[in-house]
């Protein structure tokens, strides 16, 4: 296949594959009906993973990023965990089965950043649906919080308190991102360390932005399955295949 | 959460403390001025940071920084905050030190962090706003055999930052002077290569730990920050029984010959 190894970005260019050195992460995975969830990525034309029938996964996660290829900046991230690109109808069981055995990629849905060349980079070089927002992120504390507003109107608040150390451990998955007609997957590889994480430990609160609307519609705020926060990860991305 | 300062001037921004703190400051939408005499480092620190422009500054040149605060102010507007980061380090026994090794501790360390301090505090003072981070060291309550020069050079830092806090209390700007043990920074790396007993064999905790401190330390408003667990022990034990912190160090640095 074809790809790129170099892209110019307002006049740097950026090498593949895209690295990041540090950054810290806080996530929070709610378990969703997936009917609803399927409605919200149905134009990329991919299915939601199902760990559970009838259940999709959403995952919340905010970012703040210090040395990296693409500078410092904050983002949100709401992504899905979905099927792969081409796989067959399949059974309530073999759905699940592929969540239990990793055999999954996830669907970035919204992924605004509070930084321009990031936005830039982001949108041309993978189609990830980045958009400029202000996101102040607070890491100072025992816990993790983050406060999202859009064009002056506060559209979240989450909180993550700190969990219970786990082992961190390096992992790939598939991020998939759909822009203008075009489904892309891109190969995403991280190495954590100082991971912590709970069930539930998340604090949600929504307001009346369209992004929040969303969320509503999977019927959050509700109790997170699952919440951690990770002190220092560092990244690579892949250059993307358009499917 | 304090607010993230609109416009940050952050000194020592190529490698280390400055960098990182120049970063998240950056990283939240601040406009920062990455102030530093290493040029290459500075490059590192502001690329595709778009709310980021680096100075090149000397801070023991009085007149340079107060040229600097003023291109900066005319560039971003008044400065919210001071991170003043820049320092040196050339451990050594006293005895043997070079009395310019000694001149250039106290410049850059002291004299430095008062160009900076008193360049942007005038305005700050005028708007009635603003928060004044200062870098000390543990080193500035507890003189460390082999860091004499480093030592007295941050002992005039705390105390010029204690002064001036207490000079301008209920002014509305707010003072930090930031005290850590052993960090993990470049500058530690040099002091290991060059005196290694310097460190009796101390291991340095992380930047971003001392970074929360200082968010901590300015939401309470908070002069001193002891980041680090233990550190405030420490610094209670020098205050309240200095033998004992003399036999400790004693032990810790006769225990490695």
């Amino acid at each position: 296949m074809n790809r790129n190894t170099r892209y110019t970005i307002q006049g740097h260019e950026v090498t593949i594959p895209v690295a990041v050195r540090d950054a810290s992460a806080s996530v929070a995975s709610y378990l969703v009906p997936a009917a609803a969830a399927q409605d919200l990525i149905a134009s990329s034309g991919l299915d939601v993973a199902e760990p559970i029938p009838g259940r999709a996964v959403c995952s919340l996660a905010f970012m703040r990023y210090l040395d990296g290829d693409l500078g410092p900046y904050h983002e949100f991230a709401v992504a899905f965990l979905v099927r792969h690109r081409g796989m067959e109808p399949a059974s309530a069981v073999t759905k699940s089965a592929e969540v239990a055995r990793g055999f999954i990629g996830a669907f970035i849905h919204q992924l605004p950043v509070n930084q321009e060349f990031t936005l830039v980079a982001g949108r041309g070089i993978w189609g990830f649906p980045k958009f400029l927002a202000d996101i102040d992120v607070d890491l100072t504390g025992r816990g993790a919080r983050c406060e999202l507003r859009h064009d002056g109107e506060h559209v979240l608040s989450l909180s993550i308190r700190r969990g219970v150390t786990i082992p961190a451990r390096g992992s790939s998955v598939d991020a998939y991102s759909h822009a203008d007609g075009v489904l892309r997957r891109t190969a995403w590889s991280m190495q954590p360390t100082g991971v912590r994480g709970r069930p539930g430990g998340a604090e949600l609160t929504l307001a009346d932005h369209p992004i929040a609307k969303e969320l509503r519609s999977l019927g959050l705020p509700r109790r997170a399955t699952f919440s951690s926060t990770i002190d220092h990860v560092r990244m690579q991305f892949q250059a993307p295949d358009e499917l | 959460m304090t607010a993230t300062p609109a416009v940050a001037l952050v000194t020592g921004a190529a490698s280390g403390m400055g960098q990182l703190a120049a970063r998240r400051l950056a990283a939240a939408g601040a406009s920062v001025a990455a102030v530093d005499v290493d040029g290459d480092g500075l490059a590192a620190t502001v690329l595709r940071a778009p709310t980021m422009r680096s100075w090149e500054c000397d801070v023991t040149d009085a007149g340079a920084v107060e040229q600097l605060v003023k291109e900066v102010e005319s560039a971003f507007g008044p400065i919210d905050r001071l991170v003043h980061a820049a320092g040196v380090c050339l451990p050594g026994l006293l005895a043997e030190q070079r009395v310019v090794e000694l001149d250039r501790t106290i410049a850059v360390n002291y004299l430095g962090t008062a160009h900076a301090v008193l360049s942007v505090l005038p305005g700050m003072l005028d708007r009635r706003h603003g928060e004044v981070v200062a870098f000390a060291s543990l080193a500035g309550w507890l003189p460390s055999p082999h860091l004499g020069a480093y030592s007295a050079s941050k002992h005039a830092v705390v105390a010029f930052m204690e002064v001036l806090a207490y000079e301008n209390r209920g002014s509305g700007v707010r003072f930090a002077c930031v005290c850590p043990p052993v960090v993990d920074t470049p500058m530690v790396a040099g002091i290991r290569a060059r005196d290694d007993a310097a460190l009796a064999g101390q291991r340095g905790i992380e930047p971003g730990i001392v970074l929360d401190a200082i968010e901590r330390s300015l939401d309470a408003d908070e002069l001193f920050v002891f980041p680090g667990r233990g550190t405030k022990g420490v610094w209670r034990g020098r205050r309240f029984a200095p033998g004992l912190i003399w036999r400790q160090i004693e032990r810790a640095t006769s225990r490695r010959g």
